[in-house]
């Protein structure tokens, strides 16, 4: 890294710092700690939306994602637009008139405190979990491909966010994610025209994406019916509406960030401009993948993309049957190259001819990888323990090894800016709900509001501690967003079921429903560890199963 | 009330009982919500939902023609 990208990483990494620190005052009660004082507008309330659920892993390993897996990655995001529908018709109002600070505090007025106590805490161990992948899974990545220590740069980020998030409160986390979505656009932005700047004189960027289309990069829409199938467009908007139902509608790290609009119709507004800003969003992200992948058909990529591995692997017994195997894969892929540019020519020309250059083309790729899958095999002889994909190392591989000084530094505090506007949320709705929630409601009500600010802080930190000390200790978990959602699945479906029993099964009692959340939190681990269903459909299984169980308990306990 | 304005987590808020308990001595369930002021643009807030739910679905003949004209 050049000394202008030091000094670009550094610039942004204070900047953000102290406008956090500067933009949030020094909020003296809970409602302006917390809720920013419920003074924000419509578009600052957007944006703080959008930031809170783009995390650094969003831009890492969404573009890895199109480039391995191609754009289907797009449909995840589908039942986004309707979650914020019904968010807007049902909760906003709803919460705005109850004047809650959390979403939980409504379940006691609905059911009773072990309800929202469970609902709670199953908040605070997913979100608490959440916050340290949300730090660790971009110190990961800028440790292995820049070789930076990864306990540090999880401190680094851990407390860069710590400080502003306990200064300002809610008021520094919305303001700082409006400066920190500018600098995400831009290096998302620049990027992109990197890519295609770079990409070979005689081939244009419809000819390379044209070249990614036949290789499968391209297909956003799958509209085949599987449980089994992780994206396609009915798990989409069905499971992924649950999902983004649950997450928005009540989990505390959004439902915070709409409370803190002026009046119903500032909080609607900005969810409704998320329901039709995220999917393009997230359309173009993966369309960046889809296009890195186009320029390494046109130039060779490196035979794995995780250097740390590629290192290991050299200093081990295998690094002769490594090297030999560097030498065929490079061969083979300058194959892939001379097809790749004959299909383009082809497909240009549309002369008939293009049938037999992309069947040419497809055994290339597949010749290539081969070899790639070969080299894999031999990275986990060396090491057994080796992590057999890199699709979270592809684009900042890129950026660092292609990029001119300067926009390195802008893409690398594009990273920073996205995982400290989504970790200054987290910490902020664990404090929120950990303090009105736990604290001010189970250890120590009726305290003055001086002590309750002074108890969110704290949280701020304790969360912000555990959430460093999860991140040093993370392992390895593969994609690393679907790690993450993944993980929130597990939760969602049953916090989302027991809300919308509270909204709409009017005659369901607080213990069938307490009842019937334990049990479908066991069947939904039950999913995940002995089936194979796909895990958008948790949502759908932990949802339907608290509502349908909580009407079985009810006419039990009725009888 | 709390200095801030909040009232206690234990006591129902004043104005809400009222309104939202039901007679049934079992679960309380909240009133029905107003959709509240109009929005600043547009006819309702029934046509702002309208067309976000246009957008997505033009959004999704624009993926599916993308994911054919690419294939």
């Amino acid at each position: 890294m050049s000394q202008v990208d030091w000094a670009v990483l550094a610039a942004a990494l204070a900047g953000m710092v102290a406008y956090g620190v500067w933009k949030g005052g020094r909020s003296r009660n809970t409602e302006g700690f917390l809720l920013a004082g419920r003074e924000m507008r419509w578009g600052t309330v957007a944006l703080s939306i959008m930031a809170t659920q783009a995390s650094a892993i969003t831009f890492l390993a969404t573009p890895g994602q199109a480039y391995a897996d191609g754009m289907r990655f797009v449909q995840f995001y589908l039942g986004l637009p309707i979650a914020m529908i019904v968010v807007s018709a049902v909760a906003v109002p709803l919460y705005h008139r109850l004047k809650v600070y959390t979403a939980y505090e409504y379940l006691e007025t609905r059911f009773d405190l072990k309800t929202r106590t469970l609902t709670a805490l199953l908040f605070l161990i997913q979100r608490g979990l959440a916050a340290g992948l949300t730090i660790f899974a971009p110190s990961l990545i800028l440790s292995v491909i820049l070789g930076w220590d990864l306990r540090l740069t999880v401190l680094v980020i851990g407390a860069a966010v710590v400080i502003y998030t306990t200064s300002g409160g809610a008021r520094a986390v919305s303001r700082t994610q409006t400066l920190q979505a500018a600098i995400i656009l831009a290096g998302m932005v620049a990027a992109f025209v990197a890519i295609v700047a770079l990409l070979p004189a005689d081939v244009s960027l419809f000819d390379a994406l044209r070249v990614a289309g036949k290789a499968g990069r391209l297909k956003a829409i799958d509209p085949s019916f599987s449980l089994t199938s992780r994206y396609t467009l009915w798990s989409g908007l069905i499971g992924g509406a649950f999902l983004q139902l649950s997450y928005f509608g009540t989990d505390q790290s959004q439902v915070q960030r709409y409370l803190s609009g002026r009046s119903v119709t500032q909080s609607r507004l900005g969810l409704l401009f998320n329901g039709m800003a995220k999917v393009p969003m997230q359309f173009g992200i993966l369309l960046v993948g889809a296009t890195l992948f186009a320029f390494y058909q046109f130039a060779a990529p490196p035979v794995f993309f995780n250097s740390v591995e590629i290192a290991k692997v050299r200093s081990s017994p295998e690094a002769g049957r490594f090297a030999e195997m560097e030498v065929r894969y490079r061969a083979a892929r300058g194959a892939q190259e001379t097809r790749a540019r004959e299909l383009a020519v082809a497909m240009r020309r549309g002369d008939g001819r293009e049938g037999d250059a992309i069947a040419a083309y497809r055994a290339a790729s597949a010749a290539s990888g081969d070899l790639r899958a070969e080299a894999i095999s031999l990275i986990r002889t060396a090491d057994p323990k080796a992590d057999p994909s890199d699709t979270n190392y592809v684009f900042l591989s890129f950026v660092v090894h292609n990029l001119p000084a300067g926009l390195v530094g802008l893409v690398l505090a594009m990273v920073f800016a996205a995982s400290m506007s989504a970790s200054s949320a987290e910490l902020n709705a664990l404090a929120s709900t950990t303090l009105v929630d736990v604290y001010r409601r189970l250890l120590r009500p009726g305290a003055g509001d001086a002590h309750y600010v002074l108890v969110s802080r704290l949280a701020t930190v304790g969360w912000g501690a555990f959430a460093i000390l999860f991140a040093e200790y993370a392992s390895r978990l593969g994609s690393l967003i679907e790690a993450v959602n993944i993980l929130g699945s597990l939760f969602y479906g049953t916090i989302l079921g027991v809300f919308l029993a509270g909204f709409y099964l009017k005659r369901v009692s607080g213990t069938a429903v307490f009842v019937a959340a334990i049990v479908a939190e066991a069947l939904v681990v039950a999913c995940f560890v002995f089936s194979g269903i796909s895990f958008l459909w948790y949502n759908v299984v932990g949802c339907v199963a608290v509502l349908g169980l909580a009407l079985l308990f009810e006419a039990l306990r009725r009888r | 009330m709390g200095d801030d304005g909040v009232p206690p987590p234990h006591r129902p808020r004043p104005g809400f009982e009222a309104e939202v308990v039901s007679p049934d001595p079992g679960p309380r369930t909240p009133a029905p919500v107003s959709a509240g002021e109009p929005p600043p643009f547009g006819a309702s807030w029934n046509a702002l939902y309208g067309i976000v739910a246009g957008t997505l679905a033009a959004l999704i003949a624009l993926f599916a023609l993308f994911t054919r004209a690419f294939e």
